[in-house]
């Protein structure tokens, strides 16, 4: 089973268009405490994404979600930057003390901050997109399914929106 | 419009810049708070639009990376690049 490491943008855009069930059919899940908090306060507000932490949450309290207390603050305090908050730096040190090997981010100005110490680390970084392929993949989601969550999923980012429908145009067709 | 209160924790040293402007501009700390605010939000709204349609034409190999230096700056511009190759790699690998 792969191990993953998710931050709080792409837990919700996973709920967002409802994969995470079968998500945990292929991956253990394991989130820091930082990201298990935001998740908390995002949960309190009444839209879709609100909804979607809400769900998350859940699946946090029936455990099918791990959720792992970092250990080394002193990494996440050299970690954060402008736009690398708490959650992202935990995620981070959480894939370095668990050995996970795939952190699962959204969020495009942290995952560029922590680009370079994700390659020093051998820790892939990923878009949540790569989790729809993966399932695609392995026959859990239809082609059509696919296409229709990315195009679901698409909207949940703001400029990268345009160029990840392009590419999904360009690998979805091949 | 139905207006709603904001507050916000600033340091001492913005508060004091805050002050200065609020006497050359004699207006008050929520004008021009408000003011400022309404700028960011509109330029950051712009930039957005800029750059998702050069992002866009990166992907489709249209522009070169030297053009979006161009019109984006440095900084910027290795960011598109590198959410299109991280967006490919995810695309292409899957969570391998």
């Amino acid at each position: 089973m792969i191990r993953v490491v998710i931050d709080t943008s792409a837990l919700i855009s996973l709920e967002v268009v409802e994969i995470m069930e079968k998500l945990f059919e292929i991956a253990e899940v394991i989130i820091p405490q930082a990201v298990e908090e935001e998740i908390i306060k995002l949960g309190r507000f009444r839209d879709e994404e609100g909804l979607a932490a809400r769900r998350i949450a859940k699946f946090i309290e029936k455990k099918r979600i791990k959720v792992r207390r970092v250990k080394s603050g002193e990494k996440v305090a050299r970690i954060l930057s402008r736009n690398v908050n708490a959650g992202e730096a935990e995620c981070f040190v959480c894939c370095l003390e668990q050995n996970v090997r795939t952190l699962i981010i959204d969020d495009v100005d942290a995952a560029y901050d922590l680009e370079s110490i994700s390659i020093a680390s051998g820790i892939k970084l990923k878009l949540s997109a790569a989790v729809l392929v993966e399932l695609y993949r392995k026959k859990l989601l239809s082609k059509k399914e696919l296409r229709r969550k990315i195009r679901k999923l698409i909207k949940t980012r703001r400029w990268e929106s345009n160029a990840l429908e392009t590419l999904c145009k360009k690998y979805l067709n091949q | 419009m139905k207006e709603t209160v904001l507050t916000v924790r600033i340091d001492k040293k913005l508060k004091k810049e805050l002050e200065a402007l609020e006497k050359t501009k004699l207006s008050t700390t929520s004008d021009v708070v408000r003011e400022a605010l309404f700028e960011y939000l509109r330029k950051e709204k712009e930039l957005n639009e800029i750059r998702k349609v050069i992002a866009k034409r990166f992907a489709e190999g249209r522009i070169s990376f030297e053009n979006v230096v161009k019109l984006l700056g440095y900084e910027e511009a290795k960011k598109v690049a590198f959410f299109v190759e991280t967006a490919k790699k995810s695309l292409e690998e899957g969570l391998a």
